[in-house]
């Protein structure tokens, strides 16, 4: 009778993970069969099965959305991760008046949604001259990489004993080289972390793009997919290359599950840690 | 002494300056522009009056301004407080490899949460891509029914609420299942085991021990993920574009359209500014929740 049981519970179990598993990979079914058919529509099908649709990526205009998704990453990555990285050693290791105001600010600053920010982001980019410029997206997705990058990182030194240091320092290290040789080492999975953070919300960025870039030959994937799904909703008036879109999609979102799987174990801890402990 | 002080300005300055202009800043300056007739195009672009409490007034009058405030509430309290969090909690404890069954589950477990991860960390404009074609009227879902004979349904036109909550919590999920599965993992096997011993049921464990010992973790998701939520602008636009009828056009949507497409910038920050408001008030409990903690 226990053993009944257990073997229901363990069938019940297996059904419920089995729903959840379909809810996730239903809306997927379509992205991952179009992009090896020819000439695939909306709808799913098992025919027509080519590899043919990934070598059309190569041409002009979407090898250049590639190209400046790529830039507007790699920038973001960059630029966020280096100072929030300075920034954080202080956090970490001193006292300095305005400390607990500016963490404060920080925590309160990461729930600025940027869709209640828009259209104040795009004036300040106009002013700026950054309008229609990728340069203009990573600066600004990198300002919003920072509160959370910082927090991470925090956490991330704290762990590393100030004692490794007082040893370098004894040895007449200066405070900038134990931070580049032993703190920001040490710190290499706080730095995963954020730099997976932040290249994927910079390669991913859509709305940063959709307000700001105006020029077809500065758009991103995510303006280029954008535009095919507003064709593809326009009741059959455009017709979209349902084969070449679905093989991009595929290829877009690669990077970033990558990141994510690479990174995961360092990340549940970074993040969590962010996010609960503070 | 000096010296070190002006170590720490040199490492905080560059960062803080990014994150000021181009973050703070935006905040600070839609906060103004609200009390200004400012224009995208137009004379009163280049000189934008200063009109006090008008948009305001406005925005209180604004039957439609209203209606996105409850579209926008029913859509965080449907993906967000029911969907990704309940949902999320749920895959969290099943998925818990503590559990004796584990290693009968564990295929089935590692699959569905691999998949609810990489649905998280897909690019936006991929979700809403593949959710419009999944959803089309000869698409999947569509065509799912009708091998199981029933009738296909225009869900986007019929159910677009459905629509773009069910999308968000698929997005979303995985962010919630992160943090449930590590606070899982931070309970002491031995309080479980020791309930165990005394003859606890499954469900009374969850719900006398697990339960009350998640409640931080389930507070600081909850304040999270609604503030997120509030947000979400790109996949519904997407997906529904506020339509059909503005049935679901959410605080987000409404500020844009107001913006950008009928080009008044004053009142289209006042109405994003309502977004900005409720999501500071929830930024302070958040706060305040993690400095008791």
């Amino acid at each position: 009778m226990r053993r009944l049981a257990r073997y229901i519970n363990i069938i019940g179990n297996n059904l419920v993970l089995l729903a959840i598993a379909l809810y996730f990979l239903a809306p997927l079914t379509w992205l991952i069969t179009a992009a090896f058919r020819s000439n695939p529509s909306v709808s799913v099908e098992f025919t027509n099965w080519t590899l043919s649709n990934f070598p059309r990526i190569l041409n002009p205009d979407t090898a250049r959305w590639i190209r400046n998704s790529l830039f507007i990453g790699v920038v973001t990555t960059l630029i966020s991760s280096t100072l929030s990285c300075l920034a954080a050693y202080p956090f970490a290791r001193f006292d300095f008046p305005g400390k607990t105001a500016l963490l404060f600010a920080l925590v309160i600053s990461m729930t600025i949604p940027l869709s209640s920010v828009m259209l104040p982001t795009f004036s300040l980019a106009r002013w700026l001259g950054l309008a229609n410029t990728l340069i203009g997206v990573a600066l600004i997705a990198a300002s919003r990489q920072i509160p959370t990058a910082l927090w991470v990182i925090k956490e991330f030194i704290a762990t590393i004993p100030v004692e490794l240091e007082e040893a370098a320092w004894v040895d007449g290290a200066g405070r900038l080289d134990t931070l580049f040789r032993i703190v920001f080492p040490l710190s290499a999975p706080g730095l995963a972390v954020i730099g997976m953070m932040a290249f994927v919300s910079g390669w991913g960025d859509f709305t940063i793009s959709l307000i700001l870039l105006n020029s077809e030959e500065l758009y991103p994937i995510s303006m280029g997919i954008y535009k095919a799904s507003l064709d593809a909703t326009s009741w059959g008036y455009v017709t979209v290359d349902y084969g070449l879109m679905t093989a991009i999609s595929l290829i877009y979102l690669i990077p970033p599950a990558i990141a994510f799987f690479l990174t995961q174990r360092y990340l549940v801890k970074g993040m969590v840690i962010g996010a609960v402990k503070g | 002494m000096k010296r070190s002080r002006l170590f720490i300005l040199a490492l905080l300055l560059p960062a803080f300056l990014l994150w000021f202009v181009f973050m703070v800043g935006p905040a600070i300056n839609g906060i103004y522009i609200s009390f200004t007739n400012q224009a995208l195009t137009g004379p009163t672009a280049a000189n934008p009056r200063f009109v006090g409490l008008a948009n305001y007034r406005k925005l209180f009058s604004d039957p439609r301004f209203f209606d996105s405030v409850k579209k926008s509430f029913i859509f965080v309290i449907g993906s967000a407080i029911i969907g990704q969090a309940g949902l999320g909690l749920l895959l969290a404890v099943l998925t818990n490899e503590r559990r004796r069954i584990w290693n009968k589950i564990s295929f089935m477990g590692r699959l569905t949460t691999t998949i609810c991860y990489l649905s998280w960390v897909t690019p936006e404009t991929v979700i809403g891509f593949s959710w419009i074609s999944y959803l089309a009227p000869e698409g999947f879902l569509n065509r799912i029914l009708t091998t199981l004979g029933l009738q296909p349904v225009n869900w986007i036109i019929r159910f677009p609420m459905p629509c773009i909550i069910l999308a968000n919590i698929w997005w979303g999920t995985g962010w919630s299942l992160m943090l449930f599965k590590s606070a899982l993992e931070s309970i002491p096997s031995e309080i479980q085991e020791a309930a165990e011993v005394d003859g606890a049921s499954g469900w009374q464990r969850f719900r006398y021990i697990t339960l009350p010992l998640l409640v931080g973790p389930i507070m600081v998701d909850l304040i999270l993920i609604t503030i997120w939520t509030y947000g979400v602008f790109g996949l519904p636009l997407m997906l529904t574009g506020g339509g059909p009828a503005r049935r679901t056009e959410l605080m987000t949507i409404y500020a844009y359209r107001t913006a950008f497409k009928f080009f008044e910038l004053g009142y289209g920050t006042t109405v994003s500014i309502g977004i900005l408001l409720i999501t500071m008030v929830l930024a302070i409990f958040y706060y305040k929740l993690l400095r008791r903690e």
